[in-house]
């Protein structure tokens, strides 16, 4: 079986893919990596057998044995990363958000058209538990005709202020940064967001964020059959909740994260699914798994640069509504 | 329980909700008695005369007979929703002090004439908003008024039920129609108003299920209500009817503030090491009767003291004039703004 390689730019989040060089069932090595703190490389390197370590991203590119580069950076450095290493005929896998402006989409979008490499965003929330298992009874029709979707994140952010400080120096923009999440947990849900209405404040839970930017959302959502659906972002005390909690409502039955109602079950009992307890890194390396395996079998993969387009683009329209005072506003979705 | 000069008398109108009333006839700690009962089914009027056959209970299906007579002091008002203007204005103009069920009523101009209403008979005024009345969101009430959660930074509230049993009991609902934006989201809408404040503006998307072919087809009856309140906070709301009864509480809060978050029944304070989950527990309640008991003795404790109620007409009003702001928003397709200058 092929075995890709793998090169990996910045150690915070992309951390999470280490493990696989552990893993034999994984079509793919960790071949290289590179971080701007050098002590991360080195301990990475010695932790899991890694060969190449660089604080020169170019290096990275530069490495004929790596095919697939994993962008893990701020997100502001997505755009530039991505289309330079499809130009060095890298495949590319992008955390999200993949971009956080419609114009560096379209970049992407056109470099991976240019070069015939393949994008994948990694929206890693299509890919724990709850969220497949909610896909997977609305595929089975078990839901009946979907209706309502929606997909709320709520999340203290102050430990994770902690550990990256980029998100409040540079800032981090949240419905980008953040919403991202729950968009395409909607898309991957219900299909295509046609039109969102929303407000935004600063809460000012920590105020390290700059006080005149915005942390807190709410948002409706308009699919492309009518359907309606919701979003949130809430920074609070850590919550008493998943951090990305779904609700999907259908004409015979509810789902909602971990329990499930179903019309066609007599006396409608509350079903309780009780998934196994699962690192966020899971989730991570699920997408990488669907990216590799599909290079190698030469089939789509579940999410390309179109799709990372698309949820940029409910932020745009998000940020429009919010500039207009909450005026529903359309989501381009041509790309 | 004999009639003594001390009681205060209280007439209930509308059976179906309104029979929850007759409880507090076993108060030894009220003074508060029902003496009459009114319901279009006299049926009905016979068969909960017939539960308490140990109660002096005047029975009649002609509300009005109920406000000509002199030993009833307030007037429990549980008709149908689009009855309850002319209940409630009957009721202050013969001079009685009314308790009416949620929704106050169904428009922005019977609202403002409610508060009028009010004003010009000196008469005390008690909306029936049951949420207020339930134990959880009293303890979230507590823990915000007390400091315990900090400065609210969001807060978001909830209403789904399945109606298609609903439309079995009262059928009214289906055939009137209820509106489900005044006799729905008046729940969420006024928990959250309860919470954070007055609300500035609305945004609103509704939607027709079409899950029960009794409600009229087209006519919405599902609701995501997004809120700005006057403080800057923004909030949000779900009031939704036509569905698969969720695996969820029928009635949610959620309330995130800079020292705490609270959801549900659960607690989370920044003030306890490590952040471990609180959960209240509460003992379990059927039904309404003891949310409408526990207003019923606040209305009580009012009159004797010469208090305002706390969900009293301006409240009522309030709540309805942000239902009345989101069916705008849907008709106009953008926010609106709510008139509270009541």
């Amino acid at each position: 079986m092929a075995n890709l390689g793998i090169g990996i730019i910045g150690l915070g989040m992309g951390r999470s893919l280490l493990p696989i060089n552990g893993d034999p069932s994984f079509p793919a090595t960790v071949r290289g990596i590179c971080d701007v703190r050098l002590e991360r490389v080195d301990a990475a390197k010695a932790e899991h057998g890694i060969e190449f370590g660089t604080d020169s991203y170019d290096a990275l590119l530069d490495r004929s044995d790596i095919d697939l580069i994993a962008v893990y950076t701020p997100d502001g450095l997505h755009r530039d990363q991505t289309v330079q290493a499809l130009e060095a005929g890298k495949h590319v896998l992008v955390t999200k958000p993949m971009t956080v402006s419609t114009e560096e989409s379209e970049a992407i979008v056109g470099a991976a058209r240019r070069t015939g490499k393949r994008v994948m965003p990694a929206q890693t929330f299509r890919y724990v538990l709850p969220h497949l298992t909610a896909k997977k009874f609305i595929d089975l029709g078990e839901l009946g005709d979907i209706y309502f979707v929606a997909a709320d994140y709520y999340q203290d952010l102050r430990p994770v202020y902690d550990y990256s400080p980029w998100r409040y120096e540079i800032p981090q923009d949240f419905v980008y940064g953040g919403l991202s999440h729950n968009i395409d947990t909607m898309r991957f849900l219900k299909g295509e967001i046609v039109e969102v209405a929303a407000y935004g404040s600063y809460s000012g839970l920590d105020n390290r964020y700059p006080r005149d930017k915005h942390e807190t959302f709410v948002v409706n959502v308009k699919f492309e059959d009518g359907t309606l659906g919701r979003i949130a972002m809430a920074p609070c005390v850590r919550p008493p909740l998943p951090n990305i909690y779904v609700q999907v409502f259908g004409t015979s039955g509810t789902f909602v994260e971990n329990q499930i109602v179903l019309d066609g079950i007599a006396g409608q009992p509350i079903i309780d699914f009780d998934y196994a307890q699962e690192a966020y890194a899971a989730a991570e390396q699920r997408v990488a798994r669907n990216f590799v395996e599909s290079i190698i079998a030469d089939v789509p993969q579940d999410l390309n640069e179109v799709d990372g387009a698309r949820v940029t683009a409910v932020g745009d329209a998000i940020w429009e509504s919010i500039g207009s005072g909450g005026t529903p506003v359309k989501v381009r979705l041509d790309f | 329980m004999t009639s003594s000069s001390s009681e205060i008398g209280v007439g209930v109108i509308g059976l179906g909700m309104g029979r929850n009333m007759l409880g507090i006839n076993y108060d030894a700690n009220s003074r508060l008695a029902v003496r009459a009962i009114c319901d279009v089914n006299p049926n009905a009027v016979a068969r909960i005369a017939g539960e308490h056959s140990g109660q002096t209970l005047f029975q009649t299906d002609e509300y009005r007979e109920i406000l000509d007579r002199s030993d009833i002091e307030i007037v429990g008002i549980y008709s149908p929703d689009h009855m309850h203007m002319r209940h409630i204005r009957d009721a202050l103009e013969a001079g009685k002090h009314v308790i009416c069920t949620k929704p106050m009523v169904v428009s922005l101009d019977e609202a403002k004439a409610t508060v009028d209403l009010v004003r010009r008979t000196g008469r005390k005024f008690l909306v029936g908003q049951t949420c207020r009345f339930v134990p959880r969101f009293m303890a979230a009430k507590k823990l915000l008024d007390d400091g315990d959660l900090g400065r609210l930074l969001f807060a978001e509230s909830h209403y789904v039920h399945d109606m298609r049993p609903v439309f079995d009991a009262t059928p009214w609902r289906a055939s009137a129609p209820q509106d489900f934006m005044y006799g729905g989201a008046c729940h969420p809408v006024d928990l959250l108003r309860w919470f954070a404040g007055d609300i500035l503006e609305v945004s609103c998307y509704g939607q027709a299920s079409g899950m029960d072919a009794r409600y009229p087809g087209g006519k919405m009856d599902n609701f995501l209500i997004n809120v700005k309140f006057e403080n800057g906070v923004i909030g949000r709301i779900m009031a939704v009817f036509g569905l698969v009864e969720p695996p969820q509480h029928m009635n949610g809060l959620s309330v995130y503030g800079t020292r705490g978050s609270f959801v549900e029944e659960i607690a989370v304070f920044d003030k306890f090491m490590n952040q471990p989950d609180w959960t209240l527990k509460f003992r379990p309640e059927a039904g309404h009767g003891n949310e409408v008991l526990r207003y019923m003795r606040h209305f009580e404790e009012c009159l004797i003291e010469d208090k305002k109620p706390t969900v009293n007409e301006i409240e009522g009003a309030k709540c309805i004039s942000a239902c009345w702001a989101a069916w705008k928003s849907i008709e106009s397709g953008q926010p609106e703004k709510v008139f509270n200058d009541f």
